[in-house]
């Protein structure tokens, strides 16, 4: 009687792992291949607008957080434009050197600026959520870079 | 009915085991692929970079007619250029030990082609104790034997003139052959040097063979090294798991000729046209502009008139 608890108890939580918690677990990460590569494109769409257009404005930007809104995953962004600088280098006279500063104005761009796109992903898809919450499985995620030089 | 009993529980976890398994398998495939595209982008970025960079800070257009679309370029600068956008690309920091590690370990390629030849960049032995920096060739002509008169030829991508060098007779000549072979035989040249590069550095272990065609079309642009271009190619670059990926970057630029407007007054009225479709000895032109933008500001029209 003893053996037949313990055994209806197993089948009990395996048929739960397997028909409830795998497929969550699966489709979350088929859905979080798909978002990832979505959001490379986005990204990638960003950074080719900016360096083709010298110029990021209030419409492209809410386009592209339109874009990673749809997505099933939630994301950040950080964008951040590196001024390039020339200076006279002091340490050769008559050389110079090349460095980037990050400034503010995210905006406007020079021609040899460079565009830095840092986007984070904060939180998983639903799949995701429901086997971390049922099995305290891993949620995939990525953090995506991408860099472009301002023509 | 219950003689199987016993082999329920077995399977039904063998089942679950191996359900796991594929799922990691499925799972790295799906990071790798991303990864993948990922380097894909980072490398046509870098590339698109280098060349930018290279023809805006160092091209030097030596004004002689003789030399059609001549362009002067250092390599060293787009290399500076390209490993400075891989490095942001991937989140690194753009530091001297960071651009000897991407050089020395998974840059085994870097080839500039220029007007009047190439460059090869690749990392090179230079002391005994294992110091190894990219090194870069110094420039190869674009090289053409010739079975006629047994010379040889120096081909440019200006595809019109060329070099020949018959015994110790130096003369600028015409291009013996006809510019479709000129350009084939420069991508041809590239695309070997290429291979043969990347091949001796990964010693055999390449993990894909290129094949950059020599000739698609005769639109101009289409073609893979048509001007001044940058080809680079990152290897074992790790991904999870053990897993390495290699991409290919390739990137062009091009020298464009200005198409000037000539500002003139026909009827009491300023007015501006380009000068290729403007019949000069009709109209008397005030100004020139370098772009139609510029002639606007000046308070010109555009003259639609002549298109008809």
């Amino acid at each position: 009687m003893l053996k037949d608890i313990i055994g209806a108890a197993f089948a009990v939580i395996s048929i739960f792992f397997l028909l409830v918690v795998t497929p969550n677990f699966y489709t979350g990460a088929v859905q979080w291949a798909r978002s990832e590569s979505e959001a490379i494109a986005n990204t990638r769409n960003l950074i080719d607008e900016v360096i083709d257009t010298r110029e990021l404005t209030e419409d492209t930007l809410a386009d592209f957080n339109i874009k990673m809104a749809a997505l099933s995953e939630y994301y950040t962004c950080e964008i951040i434009r590196k001024v390039k600088v020339i200076n006279p280098d002091p340490l050769n006279p008559g050389q110079t050197y090349t460095t980037y500063i990050i400034v503010d104005d995210i905006s406007q761009y020079n021609q040899g600026d460079l565009i830095v796109v840092n986007v984070e992903q904060i939180g998983g898809n639903m799949y995701q959520n429901l086997a971390r919450k049922l099995m305290g499985s891993a949620v995939q995620s990525d953090t995506i870079t991408l860099c472009g030089r301002v023509r | 009915v219950y003689k199987f009993r016993i082999l329920v529980i077995p399977i039904a976890a063998l089942y679950w085991i191996v359900t796991i398994l594929i799922f990691s398998k499925y799972s790295m495939d799906a990071y790798v692929v991303a990864q993948q595209y990922k380097l894909d982008i980072a490398i046509n970025y870098a590339t698109d970079a280098a060349v930018e960079e290279m023809v805006d800070a160092t091209s030097d257009l030596k004004l002689d007619y003789g030399d059609y679309e001549y362009l002067a370029c250092d390599p060293e600068v787009a290399l500076d250029m390209f490993i400075t956008v891989f490095l942001e690309n991937y989140g690194m920091i753009d530091s001297e030990q960071n651009r000897t590690w991407i050089t020395s370990k998974y840059l085994p390629c870097f080839v500039v082609a220029g007007y009047d030849g190439y460059y090869v960049a690749q990392p090179t032995k230079i002391n005994d104790s294992g110091a190894y920096d990219v090194v870069f060739s110094l420039k190869q002509p674009y090289t053409y034997h010739s079975q006629i008169d047994d010379s040889v030829y120096s081909l440019n991508m200006g595809l019109q003139d060329a070099i020949r060098f018959s015994g110790s007779i130096v003369s600028q000549v015409d291009a013996p052959i006809s510019e479709s072979e000129v350009r084939t035989i420069i991508n041809q040249t590239v695309s070997d040097t290429f291979m043969n590069t990347v091949y001796d550095q990964l010693e055999g272990s390449m993990m894909s063979t290129l094949y950059i065609p020599s000739d698609i079309t005769n639109f101009t642009r289409t073609n893979p090294i048509d001007s001044t271009t940058v080809l680079a190619y990152i290897t074992d670059i790790p991904v999870r798991y053990g897993t390495t990926i290699d991409s290919f970057g390739i990137g062009g630029s091009r020298v464009r000729h200005e198409n000037f407007v000539g500002a003139y007054i026909k009827d009491g009225t300023k007015y501006y046209q380009y000068i290729s479709i403007l019949d000069t000895t009709e109209y008397d032109i005030i100004e020139v502009f370098e772009n139609a933008k510029l002639a606007a500001e000046a308070g010109y029209e555009f003259d639609t008139s002549l298109l008809f």
